[in-house]
């Protein structure tokens, strides 16, 4: 069966596409609308501003690597398609997170699952950031034309051997469990969606709207950083880039100035608001860059009798938010469960231990069962969550705390998961925390996670959700844009990813941001264009 | 074995030394060379040894620990520049002779410190009390087991196929 990937033809159809690392000189472009990043928000927003017959261009600090080079390796996926080699962390160091760095952007190595907005979420939005105008019916037909462009519908075939784990744990103590939907089409069940769909059934932004938007004149320049916007008088007057060099660490190549009526940032929640912060844009009431969210994550595997192979089958396909809803928005910590996928690099660096001891795990591969649990932050009085700020070098760093509120849901995480697995019939359950060396019955589990110490370093955190940093308000003292996108201070700028989330989402967010920009990139087209905006494909 | 004193005193000496270290005992600004010397390689593969133990084969042994080191080169050029000089610290610190006893407290150079007691300084940062010694812990364990994993040659031992076939 041959696989078709849209980007074998694009010299032929005339696409414009550059990879700026060999740009010899400085070269200077003009559009109506400039895009920085082309994840789920410069995706969706580039299609919808080129079908509105608007000339678009799009900056990508990545590389464009298609279906042809994803050979499903993490030696090789981890380089080219991760911030930081999959290694960024928070400024402690305390917290991992998993972001993507690549034409498509996160959606390019994200594990397919969509969830619309929580409707608690849009309403403690409306009731704490004046977003009065973001309404479960106002944005229904937005989910539900994304959802139609995506494929996005609930998984339809057996959840592999690790979701089944859980599911038959959770079912067993009366904690009900749901299916995920994901945007796949023809889906071949591999598990390996967080290396680059191989086979493109991944409805991606890679394979879906910046196709759509090329094929309309887009311009896609990659390799591109986007270094500082040039603002004057309230206005963005240019987009100052530099290429990035053949490595990709540093941007020490080919300046590259982009003039264009509007600009749109969409570079991720820590992308976005450190370009605004290298460009000094206006912040008077000091909310840029801070509250930033990221769902953090603590991990508790278990050593199953029968195989799991958790490299296999689609990773993420069974969910619980049984313990989001047990207290109200603001209370304790709520988190949901869910299981990721197990490869070797992914496993073997987020498991404790070294020696005879870790070697020892990793023996037990094959049948390793793994859950998840992802905080609810940014809703409890005191979880402001982190900050972004600038290296000397000008690239992101977010400062993280974990604080209390945090911790005491991480230990209530712990005690559930262990639950679950011993339920589902673990024969060992191990947190992951450097003090714990498992646990061989609930008995043991309940006194060994009651006495842990958790702190930074020793609990093993991980985050692939990063919102908020750009948080959106109606009102201008409390945000960094209104709900419909726009900058309070700037008259042509616009953030269309997840850093306009004034909160975290509750839920995996690449839905949420794929509904919110495609609803404000309509806006934003009809403003320029002065026409009604076209629908989604 | 140290008293618990002992290992105050070596903490908080660690992390004087470590921030020291930094400062004085990097080249060029702190740019990590695509290749690592000989005193660093000979450094990281006597963590790697440590860290994998029994992973490592018995036999080939030295073999594996250099094709190691060189994955452990890419994997480093990979990481983005602010990490790469963090990590250039560290590793100078742990290459620097007064740093590497303050630290670790190995006496001899890299190349002829026992695999027990390379163990032994590993296994006391990463319960360390000090978060700096558990993030360079971590640091070091999340290269080195992350390279080991990454080649082909060691699935075979954790029982994972690789990935399939596409027709």
């Amino acid at each position: 069966m041959s696989i078709r990937d849209p980007w074998d033809d694009a010299r032929a159809a005339g696409w414009r596409v550059a990879d700026c690392a060999q740009f010899g000189a400085a070269r200077r472009y003009e559009a109506d609308v400039a895009i920085v990043g082309t994840g789920a928000g410069g995706g969706v927003s580039a299609e919808i501003l080129a079908r509105a017959g608007l000339e678009v261009i799009l900056v990508e600090e990545g590389p464009l690597a298609t279906s042809r080079r994803f050979t499903m390796e993490e030696a090789r996926a981890y380089p080219e398609l991760y911030q930081e080699s999959a290694a960024r962390k928070t400024r402690d160091k305390a917290i991992n997170i998993l972001q993507g760095r690549c034409v498509g952007g996160s959606t390019t190595v994200n594990w397919t699952s969509s969830f619309r907005t929580p409707p608690a979420t849009l309403e403690f939005w409306r009731r704490s950031f004046g977003a009065g105008e973001l309404t479960d019916e106002a944005l229904a037909p937005w989910f539900a034309a994304v959802e139609r462009r995506l494929s996005i519908r609930p998984w339809d075939l057996a959840p592999n051997a690790n979701n089944a784990a859980f599911a038959r744990g959770a079912s067993a103590l009366g904690i009900p469990v749901a299916v995920i939907s994901r945007n796949v089409e023809g889906c071949w069940n591999l598990g390996y969606c967080g290396m680059g769909c191989p086979t493109n059934a991944k409805r991606s932004m890679l394979v879906t709207t910046l196709p759509a938007a090329l094929a309309r004149g887009a311009r896609l320049l990659t390799r591109l950083r986007a270094q500082r916007l040039a603002i004057r008088g309230g206005w963005v007057r240019s987009l100052e880039c530099r290429a990035m060099d053949a490595g990709g660490i540093q941007a020490g190549g080919a300046a590259v100035t982009i003039v264009a009526r509007h600009y749109v940032l969409a570079a991720g929640a820590l992308g976005s608001p450190a370009l605004l912060l290298r460009s000094r844009a206006p912040d008077p009431n000091g909310v840029l860059g801070r509250r930033t969210f990221l769902h953090p994550t603590v991990i508790a595997a278990a050593k199953m009798p029968e195989r799991v192979a958790g490299w296999a089958g689609a990773p993420q396909t069974v969910y619980s938010d049984h313990f989001l809803e047990e207290n109200p928005i603001d209370g304790a910590l709520g988190f949901k469960l869910e299981v990721p996928p197990l490869h070797p690099v992914l496993v073997s660096t987020t498991l404790q231990g070294m020696g005879g001891a870790h070697a020892a795990l990793m023996g037990d591969l094959p049948h390793t069962h793994v859950l998840l649990a992802l905080m609810r932050d940014g809703f409890h009085p005191q979880d402001a969550g982190g900050t972004v700020g600038l290296r000397e070098d000008g690239s992101p760093q977010l400062d993280y705390p974990l604080h209390a509120p945090f911790w005491e849901a991480a230990r209530r995480a712990f005690l559930a998961m262990a639950r679950i697995q011993f339920a589902a019939g673990a024969l060992r359950v191990l947190p992951v925390h450097e003090h714990c060396g498992g646990y061989a019955n609930w008995e043991e589990a309940r006194s060994g996670i009651g006495s842990l110490a958790l702190e930074p370093l020793l609990t093993r955190v991980v985050s692939a959700h990063v919102m908020g940093g750009c948080g959106l308000s109606g009102d201008a003292g409390q945000g960094v844009v209104r709900p419909d996108g726009r900058h309070h201070q700037l008259a042509n700028c616009s953030v269309f990813d997840g850093s306009v989330f004034p909160t975290s989402v509750g839920a995996n967010p690449q839905l949420s941001i794929y509904a919110l920009a495609a609803r404000n990139a309509s806006a934003l087209a009809e403003s320029l264009s002065g026409r009604a905006a076209p629908a989604l494909a | 074995m140290a008293s618990r004193r002992q290992f105050l005193q070596i903490g908080i000496a660690g992390a004087i030394a470590l921030a020291a270290a930094g400062v004085f005992l990097l080249p060029d600004g702190g740019r990590m060379s695509a290749r690592l010397d000989r005193g660093r390689r000979a450094l990281l593969a006597a963590v790697s040894g440590a860290l994998l133990g029994p992973a490592l084969p018995g036999e080939g042994r030295e073999a594996a620990l250099e094709a190691l080191g060189d994955r452990i080169e890419r994997a480093i050029g990979a990481l983005s520049a602010p990490a790469q000089r963090e990590l250039a610290e560290l590793l100078a610190a742990l290459d620097f002779a007064p740093a590497r006893f303050a630290l670790t407290g190995i006496g001899v150079p890299w190349a002829r410190a026992e695999e027990v007691e390379v163990a032994r300084f590993l296994e006391r940062w990463r319960a360390s009390r000090y978060p700096m010694l558990r993030s360079a812990y971590q640091a070091l364990h999340d290269l080195v087991i992350g390279s080991w994993y990454a080649g082909r040659e060691t699935w075979a031992t954790i029982g994972y196929p690789g990935p399939p076939e596409i027709p």
